[in-house]
């Protein structure tokens, strides 16, 4: 188990988030977590992140509780967060973005190593090295946000709405990168508001809903779940 | 053709002057980008450089050019941990709460300064005080000279170390977004005292050639941050050569406005200039 | 506090404050008060502008200053005191209209440095600009309020009071109107504030222009006490630093706090008179401590004791 999440609640002050969440996440796998658009999902990332913190319940990373870790320690840990909306540095060109990327002790010996790796997965960002991130498209944006999140050599990425504002062919190459990513090794957590598309994609996913893990399950078995296509595909 | 060239010595002094207020507003601006807050007591900071080094010469003989080496990490630290125990708490209240702290830090320090040094005007006098270069018909005293020299010397210095090094390249992303820095792993309060350390030693800097180049008093500290201020916001955040250019338009504006207006002039017409940079374009000239 | 209640209460207060002078009462309370009143006035507008429009507004030296200066320009044109006041404070008023055409289009720390610089700039041009009287004092670049000697003190006193008073009336009638009910909305979300009709833009002009002619009114009653004014005192930085500490230490942003205090900064002045250095130098710390232990001040405090003791007991 690499990552364990245990039946946390989170709050925004006194504004409950997160009712009992528990998930799992086992090493090499392409986990989703999927749900409508305020369903809790980036508020679970963030906790996960360490950006918010649970008031009840625990986060295990590789064994380790990283539950009250600062966001900034748990980058250390090897847990990486791709947040939404890509959140590039946006004065800063893109080579700086990914190098800033190493930023965490353990990853700045193997920063080399790391950029070629990122170079190969997306040859375009290489090409483009030296231009301002806020410059991109969108499509490029996401790149070199997923790459950034690589040079931290985490043993997790978690990836915020990749999918959000990018056509259906800029997302299929997307996932392609991405089970190369894992093809290395990485293990992949997943959060999107096109279901359909990442239940096709994962291994596994959840599905949340206002704050509750409400299915859970094999990604493939779940598209069949008649719920799911009721709530979700509209069939 | 005489009305020009009497011109000429405003503009050079103005321009050369304007060294001193780049290294006071480079400061100013890296904490104003990190902290998203003005350390109004910066230029009472600034001024508490020229009377260390004023210290520094009155009670062990010490040339401020020498002084310069150990007034660099004693105000970091100080830096440090005004940031640790004062702006950081206050900040964390709220952004009013930091300004008004920051106030209360300037009244501190200028009323120590006073009871120190008492509130009589000071300078620091060197041997090289009075020496002069002959350039056409223009006077440039060395120390003006110095002013510009240092600037340049410390926009590069600090330009390598924001692009260079990590924990340059950390604060230069704590100053573009905060929470994702984070999510690099950056501490954005370890990375807010380093930047406010900094600044401290961009003051004491500042202030020592400050002290080299005019008189000062308790008070100077005021004047100071809204000239450095003004160069900050015309300049534009975040970007070096604004600042550096606007510090140039600044000092010009300090002297031709003396030339033209007499004494009070070389105030009025910078703190004027203040006031319109921030009605009228509060992003500056570069800024984004 | 029931509104009859409270305004009985003020109407006793005001009225033993009033005979004070004529019972007899010592010469130095009347001038403990009379700062008191001068310095409550400015640190309740203050409070109206900080605390309850969100204007961070650093230039209350401006506001005196020129009511001063109005006030004493107009002696020398054989005006009497009594309008020089009146003069002072719509002068200061009409000014703040003026610079909120620039100063408005700032916001945040913006709005408090540019409104710094308003004094400088009036330092500046006062040192230099002397429309009546010529060269004056041994060239200096003050004025002299002509015609102090002939001024009762006990019309000085009750000016004083009067502005007090003026001002802690109008902060009380203020909030308790639609006027401060918009104040409280913009204070808490300019942003939804303005969605939901109210236009903020007035609201806080007018808590602007309100500020600055007490304000005002009360620098020119000051001057007139002082005999003097000169623009290093007028437009000092000092006059923030009294308005802050007293708004900070009583309580920013609630009714009362000027009041509590502006006792206690007078109570500090007058007992370190003796250590003027140290003594900013202690409101200083005073600032920075309150700041960081206990921003809600005095009255903020005592608000939240009756709060936790209210919780106890319904428990």
């Amino acid at each position: 188990m690499l990552l364990k999440i245990s039946d946390i609640d989170v709050f925004y002050g006194n504004l409950q988030a997160l009712w009992g969440v528990s998930l799992e996440v086992k090493s090499g796998e392409m986990v989703a977590i999927a749900g409508a658009n305020g369903a809790g999902k980036t508020t679970l990332l963030k906790t996960i992140s360490g950006v918010l913190h649970p008031s009840k319940g625990s986060i295990k990373y590789r064994g380790e509780d990283i539950t009250n870790l600062n966001a900034y320690e748990i980058v250390d840990q090897g847990i990486s967060h791709v947040p939404e909306g890509r959140k590039l540095f946006p004065e800063m060109t893109v080579l700086q973005n990914l190098v800033i990327g190493s930023y965490n002790r353990k990853s700045r010996s193997t920063r080399g190593e790391n950029l070629a790796r990122v170079y190969e997965l997306f040859p375009i960002l290489e090409e483009r090295k030296h231009q301002l991130a806020k410059t991109l498209s969108g499509g490029q944006q996401q790149m070199v946000a997923i790459g950034r999140g690589l040079m931290a050599n985490p043993g997790v990425i978690i990836i915020d709405e990749m999918s959000l504002g990018l056509s259906p062919i800029l997302v299929s190459e997307l996932f392609r990168t991405l089970h190369e990513i894992r093809a290395r090794g990485i293990t992949i957590l997943l959060v999107e508001q096109n279901v359909w598309r990442t239940l096709h994609e994962a291994d596994r996913a959840y599905v949340i809903e206002t704050g509750r893990i409400v299915l859970s399950g094999d990604a493939l078995d779940l598209v069949e779940e008649q719920e799911v296509r009721n709530a979700y595909f509209g069939a | 053709m005489s009305q020009l060239s009497s011109l000429a010595s405003p503009i050079v002094i103005g321009i050369l002057m304007g060294g001193l207020y780049v290294t006071i507003a480079l400061g100013l601006s890296l904490v104003f980008g990190v902290m998203k807050v003005i350390n109004v007591a910066h230029g009472d900071l600034v001024i508490l450089g020229s009377y260390t080094a004023f210290a520094a010469i009155t009670i062990w003989g010490l040339n401020p050019l020498l002084w310069l080496l150990p007034s660099l990490p004693l105000f970091f630290i100080l830096g440090l941990l005004i940031e640790k125990y004062l702006l950081h708490r206050a900040a964390r209240k709220s952004a009013d709460a930091a300004l008004i702290v920051a106030f209360g830090l300037a009244l501190i320090v200028q009323n120590a300064s006073q009871i120190i040094w008492t509130p009589q005007t000071r300078a620091l006098t060197t041997s090289y005080s009075m020496t002069t270069f002959r350039l056409g018909s223009v006077y440039i005293p060395l120390v003006y000279i110095l002013d510009f020299v240092i600037a340049l010397v410390v926009m590069l210095t600090l330009r390598q170390f924001l692009e260079k090094t990590y924990l340059g390249q950390a604060i230069t992303a704590a100053s573009q977004d905060r929470q994702t820095a984070e999510l690099m792993g950056i501490n954005p309060g370890r990375v807010s005292q380093i930047a406010f350390g900094i600044a401290m030693a961009l003051a004491a800097i500042a202030g020592i050639f400050f002290g080299l180049t005019f008189s000062f008093n308790p008070t100077s500290g005021t004047a100071l941050l809204i000239i450095a201020f003004g160069v900050t916001i015309l300049g534009g955040l975040g970007s070096m050569v604004g600042t550096f250019i606007g510090g140039m338009i600044f000092g010009l504006s300090q002297t031709l406005g003396g030339h033209f207006l007499g004494p009070t002039g070389q105030l009025l017409v910078p703190f004027s200039m203040v006031l319109v940079v921030l009605t009228i374009r509060p992003q500056g000239l570069f800024g984004r | 506090m029931r509104s009859y209640v409270l305004l009985i209460l003020l109407v006793a207060v005001a009225v033993v404050l009033t005979l004070l002078p004529v019972v007899g009462a010592p010469q130095t309370w009347l001038l403990y008060l009379f700062y008191f009143y001068v310095f409550l006035a400015a640190a309740n507008m203050w409070n109206l502008l900080a605390g309850f429009s969100g204007l961070l507004a650093l230039c209350p030296a401006a506001f005196i200053g020129l009511g001063g200066y109005s006030m004493t320009i107009l002696t020398w044109l054989g005006i009497p005191y009594y309008v020089g006041i009146v003069v002072g404070g719509a002068v200061a008023a009409v000014f703040a209209m003026v610079i909120s055409v620039s100063v408005f289009r700032m916001r945040g720390v913006y709005f408090a440095i540019g409104t710094l610089v308003v004094p400088a700039i009036l330092r500046l041009v006062f040192l230099r600009w002397k429309p009546v009287g010529g060269d004056l004092e041994g060239g200096g670049a003050g004025y002299m309020v002509k015609g102090v000697r002939a001024i009762p003190p006990e019309a000085t006193y009750w000016l004083a009071l009067g502005i007090g008073l003026v001002s802690v009336i109008l902060v009380l009638s203020i909030l308790r109107s639609k006027f401060g009910l918009g104040l409280a909305a913009i204070r808490d979300n300019d942003v939804s504030a303005a969605s939901s009709g109210i236009n903020v833009f007035r609201l806080k002009l007018s808590s602007f222009i309100i500020a600055a002619c007490v304000t005002g009114a009360a620098g020119a009653i000051f001057y007139m006490n002082q005999g003097y004014i000169e623009p290093n005192n007028a437009f000092d930085i000092n006059w923030l630093m009294i308005v802050l500490l007293a708004t900070v230490i009583g309580g920013k942003g609630l009714e009362w706090g000027p009041l509590a205090g502006t006792v206690i900064v007078v109570a500090l002045r007058f007992q370190m008179a003796r250590y003027v250095g140290i003594s900013s130098l202690i409101q200083g710390l005073i600032l920075v401590v309150i700041m960081l232990v206990a921003p809600q001040g005095i009255m903020g405090l005592a608000r939240d004791l009756r709060k936790a003791a209210s919780v106890r007991l319904s428990s």
